[in-house]
């Protein structure tokens, strides 16, 4: 139970940490490293789930639901460094905040 | 015993994650987000996951990394510093949510009871040995389906972005320092082997199509950086059909099991349906994986090859 | 592959599977033809999604509600999908809408230079369609995780979609917020899973009580789906990913995908959470942020000068109306009361759709003939383009919610709702809400019949794109006729709000 407990928290501090970042950096590279670090808590959780059943053996549900999840990441991260690098080509940076500036441009 | 090797792992996955947010430079961040990974891939081999430790080892740490790294050279100077700050605003909510979760964690019952079970009673049913294959194939087979789905509209999207249809276009060019090529000839024969292994190991034990999949991705991208041209090569409705393959075969079975039973995806008796979509779903995986990778914008590589 | 296989099976059964399945063949096929047969297959494909979601819904309508179990696993093990009355209205709001924009963005794309758009909108585009039918079936919360990555990925890469900076700008900041609200989703599953070690909705919504665990849950899912729903205060992203993306993908995402998450949040909140004691201050608060963004929204596309931007801020306007719904459900104590708000509810989200996808569609045609949505580009159009000119007044109309249209209907029973329940502060919504919209259909209106010498209009539309915009905005009013059946839709033996419905 308390090796449940230790990862349980360790996945949600992890996770605030990742929206923390997400939120504070302005620089695309870093909001898209953040998101990760919170897909990390939210698989951490789900695996610290399948360890507490009780029996020996490992709850499979969890462990499939984060396989899915893991391939699910990679595709978003990686569609998402694509955009970003696109943005990079045509604007010459790559941060979210100067929108305002290029619309008008 | 184990109690302290969890504490530690806890403590240096959320030590780890803090300095990655608040590291300076890019570069930086991103080889801690590295090391981030194989401290998970540590953590899910102590809590009994070894297929996710496989995955993550590959895929968090690896591919996500190549993926990073690589973006980073085409974004800025690696070495380009970040104005970090702490700001309160954000970081005391961020603190409370952590408080509530926290909190609620200590209401996880003592005496949870996830499907383990169910999914036990109900295996010898599948024809499958192994719960964890048995459940992404079978029993929640249609979460893999759109799984595969959203892998190959990420490349549609990828491709969306770079306005072509054609892999060649998209590719980055060969890199030209390539890596020595004895490596490739030692490493690939025997990575195709593992993950052709992995995927037959996955019928009963750790392993299957995702683990083989990555394995062969990473096979791929390193046969690329080593300057073979073998990838681009291939005939472009042949990458077409193999980036599908793993979602048709899904829609195959879909369509086929319309008529024969009441219930979508349900499918015959036979290991051979399901072995047939774990091959094609590995082969997309792996193709899919690549070409994400390799797909990117190529600008920078340009500067960087002069 | 038997694309066309028969919708009917077993005589009176239909099939509702062939949602899913045929537009998922269309885009693969799509992507593996040449481009020249891309739009065929595209329209083929619409059709018969189109003919499909209508024999559905007639089967749903006589025999009631389904439930299928995937891979003949059922739940909680397999996966399970429900078609209730409240899917059916929103396959067919899909259907609808998807057909028309299909059949537009046939004539769209063909320009010249927009045909390198055409070869990656047709199998995204499908791709979206298919996952927005399985977002409507679903039951099972970790599915609905994988679904809304397909819809959030596909609508994204259709949003960047005229790769201009602006645009993709506007589609990574979306994307980023649908994966950061993906994350927060993921987790919600994870505490639920703690609590009941389930995932099905329906047996989640059996056992599950109050706790913390619960309510962790339903903060972390309710702030994921709000925030992909675009209600305030995190609504910024949708102004610039709707308004710069090409016409038709506008009218989609306006009109279809910010549906979809709310459709999820109406899943979890009534059927996931329906035994939780745990929602009685939030609902309270949500409909506050609502009544906020009613108010904000509008105000924000009263002050926009290019028309595009004005139809994606009032988008904010009319969404927060839905939020409406929330406290409505939990402090009307008179059962037939929530069952107006419902409908009320329903009837926005239906409207709103039709309505929306009209407008941007008329923004593409005016586009097309003047080259620009300034508002100032807009005079001497009404001479020109009158069936444009219709469209927009149409679909105003509707937005407005004068009667008899679909608007009318939604905001009237709501209004009802709102007294009988007490909640006085909540009127300001469609009360104040109605004035403002009046006033930014009222400035695009008045631009359009103003003439101008100087100025020579604009260049033709093809047929077909008016016809298909101005029969969207046709619906929107017609809609409100047809307020029997949808509240036939939402009553006992069509609506699965009985908790564990099985399959009759």
């Amino acid at each position: 139970m308390t090796t449940v407990i230790i990862y349980a928290l360790t996945a949600t501090t992890l996770f605030s940490v990742g929206l923390y970042g997400f939120a504070i950096h302005p620089d695309l590279i870093r909001k898209i490293v953040s998101l990760n670090i919170m897909a990390g808590g939210a698989f951490l959780f789900l695996i610290s789930l399948a360890y507490h059943t009780g029996s020996p053996e490992v709850d499979p549900v969890p462990q499939a639901m984060v396989l899915t999840g893991i391939v699910v990441t990679i595709s978003a991260t990686a569609f998402a460094l694509c955009l970003a690098r696109r943005i990079k080509e045509k604007t010459g940076q790559c941060l979210l905040e100067h929108r305002r500036k290029d619309t008008e441009t | 015993m184990d109690l302290v090797f969890d504490l530690i792992i806890g403590l240096s996955l959320a030590g780890v994650s803090w300095r990655i947010v608040r590291a300076r430079e890019h570069f930086q961040a991103i080889v801690l987000f590295i090391t981030f990974g194989l401290l998970l891939s540590l953590a899910w081999t102590r809590l009994k996951s070894p297929d996710i430790a496989i995955a993550e080892a590959a895929v968090g740490a690896g591919l996500a990394g190549v993926l990073l790294m690589d973006t980073l050279g085409a974004l800025s100077s690696p070495r380009e510093r970040a104005k970090v700050v702490i700001s309160l605003k954000l970081l005391i909510p961020c603190l409370f949510l952590a408080g509530l979760m926290a909190y609620s964690i200590l209401y996880i019952p003592e005496d949870f009871q996830g499907l383990g079970i169910v999914v036990r009673e109900a295996l010898p049913q599948t024809h499958l040995e192994y719960p964890i294959t048995a459940v992404l194939l079978d029993f929640r087979g249609y979460d893999t389906w759109l799984e595969l789905g959203v892998l190959l509209v990420a490349v549609l999207g990828v491709l969306c972005i770079r306005r072509t249809d054609n892999i060649k276009g998209t590719m980055l060019p060969a890199p030209a320092e390539p890596v020595g090529s004895w490596i490739v000839k030692l490493l690939l024969p025997l990575m195709v082997l593992i993950g052709g292994y992995l995927l037959w190991l996955g019928a009963f034990a750790p392993g299957g199509a995702f683990q083989g999949g990555v394995v062969l991705a990473s096979a791929g991208v390193m046969l690329w950086q080593s300057g073979h041209p073998s990838l681009g090569l291939m005939p472009r409705l042949w990458w077409k059909i193999l980036l599908c393959s793993g979602f048709l075969s899904f829609l195959i079975l879909a369509f086929s099991s319309l008529f024969y039973t009441d219930q979508l995806l349900t499918h015959p008796a036979t290991k051979t349906w399901i072995l047939g979509v774990e091959y094609a779903a590995t082969l997309s995986i792996a193709l899919c994986l690549i070409s994400l990778v390799l797909g990117s914008p190529a600008r920078n590589h340009e500067n960087k090859g002069v | 592959m038997p694309v066309g296989a028969p919708p009917e099976r077993y005589g009176n059964i239909t099939v509702p599977e062939l949602l899913i399945l045929i537009p998922f063949t269309g885009a693969i096929l799509c992507f593996l033809f040449p481009e020249v047969l891309r739009r065929l297959t595209g329209l083929l494909s619409a059709a018969l999604i189109f003919s499909n979601s209508a024999i559905l819904t007639r089967s749903i309508f006589q025999d009631g509600a389904r439930r299928l179990h995937l891979g003949g696993w059922t739940e909680p093990l397999g996966i399970g999908m429900s078609i209730d009355g409240l899917s059916i209205l929103f396959i067919l709001l899909t259907a609808v809408v998807g057909l028309l924009v299909s059949i537009y963005s046939a004539s769209f794309f063909s320009a010249a230079q927009e045909q390198v758009l055409a070869r990656h909108f047709w199998p995204l585009w499908l791709f979206l369609w298919g996952a927005l039918n399985s977002l409507f079936f679903v039951s099972d919360i970790f599915n609905a995780y994988v679904v809304m990555e397909l819809v959030g990925i596909s609508a994204a890469a259709l949003a960047a979609l005229s790769g201009t900076s602006a645009s993709l700008t506007a589609a990574l900041r979306y994307f980023l917020l649908t994966m950061a609200g993906s994350m927060a989703f993921l987790l919600g599953v994870g505490f639920i899973y703690a609590r009941t070690g389930l995932l099905d909705m329906y047996l989640v919504g059996t056992v599950a009580d109050g706790g913390p665990l619960m309510a962790m849950a339903l903060g972390l899912m309710t702030v994921a789906l709000i925030m992909k729903t675009a209600l305030f205060p995190f609504h910024f992203w949708l102004p610039p990913a709707h308004g710069e993306a090409p016409a038709p993908v506008s009218a989609i995402l306006s009109g279809l995908v910010i549906k979809g998450s709310f459709y999820l949040l109406l899943r979890i909140w009534f059927t996931v959470f329906q035994n939780s004691t745990v929602t009685t201050h939030a609902a309270a608060l949500i409909g506050l942020l609502g009544l906020i963004a009613v108010i904000w929204g509008s105000y924000q596309a009263i002050i926009q000068t290019r028309l595009k931007l004005i139809i994606a801020y009032s988008s904010i306007g009319q969404v927060g109306y839905l939020f409406l719904l929330f406290p409505l459900i939990f402090m009307t104590p008179d059962p037939a009361w929530k069952t107006e708000a419902w409908t009320a509810c329903i009837f926005q989200a239906i409207s709103h759709g039709l309505a929306k996808a009209a407008l941007f569609l008329a923004a593409g045609n005016l586009i097309q003939a003047s080259g620009t949505d300034d508002l100032r580009s807009m005079r001497n159009i009404a001479d020109k383009l009158p069936m444009t000119t219709f469209t927009l007044a149409l679909a105003g109309v509707s937005l407005m919610g004068l009667p008899p249209s679909g608007g009318f209907v939604a905001k009237w029973m709501l209004l009802q709702s709102i007294l009988a329940s007490g909640q006085w502060w909540l009127a300001a919504a469609p009360i104040l809400g109605g004035l403002l919209t009046a006033a930014y259909v009222f400035k695009i209106l008045s631009q359009s019949f103003v003439s101008d010498d100087k100025k020579s209009c604009c260049g033709n539309v093809s047929f077909v794109m008016e016809k298909s915009a101005l029969l969207l905005a046709l619906f929107s009013i017609l809609i409100g006729f047809r307020a029997n059946e949808v509240i036939f839709l939402l009553s006992e033996p069509v609506f699965f709000i009985i908790p564990g419905g099985q399959s009759p």
